[in-house]
């Protein structure tokens, strides 16, 4: 038997989710066993529809796997940035929404999914120069022209490692 | 972090660093709140940082106005909170090149980057278990320098005893034997610091002599291969 749990999104957007998928999230899985039975549809106001719409989508994909890995396993993961195919091409979104689906990830805690995200990351990350890094992730530097020498020659030994 | 900027080898920064692992242990212990990680550089730069009761559950508001630094377009990677970003650099398996090159990007990577989680396994790749120490023979006898701080060890002081005690004075806390073997990074007989990690790296390359390369090492003791 399969009861249906409903998601709102930000933008309210109601989504009528599988309860089993739905417990992908650990957040929702213990607002489930807190709440009890229910049919009120709980609202996720740190998700947009776009968003959770990916999101629902990979937790259906992934409703086989185990739920909680043992942390043997976590420890390996962290050597490891592969990322499996369907879940690569899964990850194939504009930054933005791959920053979105990390937010909403961390926020629903979905672990894996965090993961994936986080390799993403890495993965653009690597071997990438500081001028790049600052290009491809939009970010402001903040430091003033003093600070920034300062840092410059504070790292110059680490430059040619 | 400011003060590994400012005021560089001295105790402050060290306990500044402690605080600072502490409360990223903290914050990825618990899920939604952000310690207030830069409280240093807080009260100095009086900026208006967030309290973790502040920025949970707020919504969108959240991503948009999740520190004050963050200035940029919502694709900016700064929208993630502080236990995400640092999972990610984790995950890079950082050196010390990459994370000085994160570093430099902002300064609230900066403040990611300089903490002890990361430099720790790289500090560790250049210390050796003491044992090896103690067989004296195990060293290489025409590359071998040992700057001490426990008495023990200290027959085996070298000639060049200018940058042996300018080392045992930049780390009092640690009974450091070093040896510089051919390899490019000097081995370390002791405890491995634990804290102050980054500091600790910069203090070493701008001691007397460039620790990897030999550049100005005034005789060929200092370092391993000249």
């Amino acid at each position: 038997m399969t009861t249906k749990v409903t998601l709102t999104s930000s933008d309210n957007e109601n989504f009528s989710v599988n309860k089993e998928i739905t417990k992908r999230s650990i957040l929702i899985k213990n607002m489930l066993e807190d709440v009890g039975k229910s049919d009120t549809p709980i609202p996720l106001p740190n998700v947009n529809s776009k968003v959770l719409r990916k999101v629902i989508e990979w937790c259906e994909y992934h409703c086989m796997d185990p739920l909680a890995p043992t942390n043997e396993n976590t420890e390996n993961q962290k050597q490891n940035t592969d990322i499996e195919d369907w879940d690569q091409k899964f990850i194939e979104v504009d930054q933005e929404t791959l920053f979105k689906i990390i937010l909403a990830t961390n926020y629903l805690n979905i672990k894996p999914l965090l993961d994936i995200g986080c390799k993403t990351i890495t993965n653009m990350i690597k071997g990438k120069s500081p001028e790049e890094i600052y290009k491809t992730f939009n970010i402001v530097n903040n430091f003033t022209p003093k600070e920034e020498a300062q840092i410059r020659k504070e790292n110059k030994w680490a430059e040619d490692q | 972090m400011p003060s590994n900027r400012n005021s560089p080898q001295t105790q402050t920064s060290l306990l500044d660093e402690q605080d600072l692992d502490r409360q990223v242990l903290a914050s990825t212990n618990s899920d939604c709140s952000i310690p207030q990680l830069v409280v240093a550089s807080t009260k100095r730069r009086k900026t208006t940082q967030r309290t973790p009761a502040n920025r949970v559950n707020k919504g969108k508001e959240r991503a948009v106005t999740t520190d004050q630094e963050v200035l940029g377009p919502q694709a900016s990677i700064l929208i993630l909170p502080n236990e995400v970003l640092l999972s990610i650099i984790e995950y890079t398996n950082p050196t010390a090149k990459t994370l000085c090159g994160l570093g430099k990007t902002c300064k609230r990577l900066n403040n990611l980057v300089s903490m002890d989680l990361f430099w720790r396994p790289i500090v560790a790749t250049m210390y050796k278990p003491y044992t090896i120490c103690l067989s004296e023979s195990a060293l290489p006898p025409s590359s071998s320098f040992s700057s001490t701080a426990a008495p023990s060890f200290s027959s085996s002081f070298s000639s060049s005893s200018a940058s042996s005690s300018s080392l045992s004075l930049l780390f009092p806390l640690s009974s450091v034997t070093a040896i510089s073997s051919s390899s490019a990074a000097p081995v370390f007989f002791g405890a491995a610091p634990n804290t102050g990690c980054r500091q600790f790296l910069a203090d070493l390359a701008a001691s007397m002599f460039c620790f990897r390369c030999g550049d100005g090492a005034e005789t060929s003791l200092h370092v391993g291969l000249v």
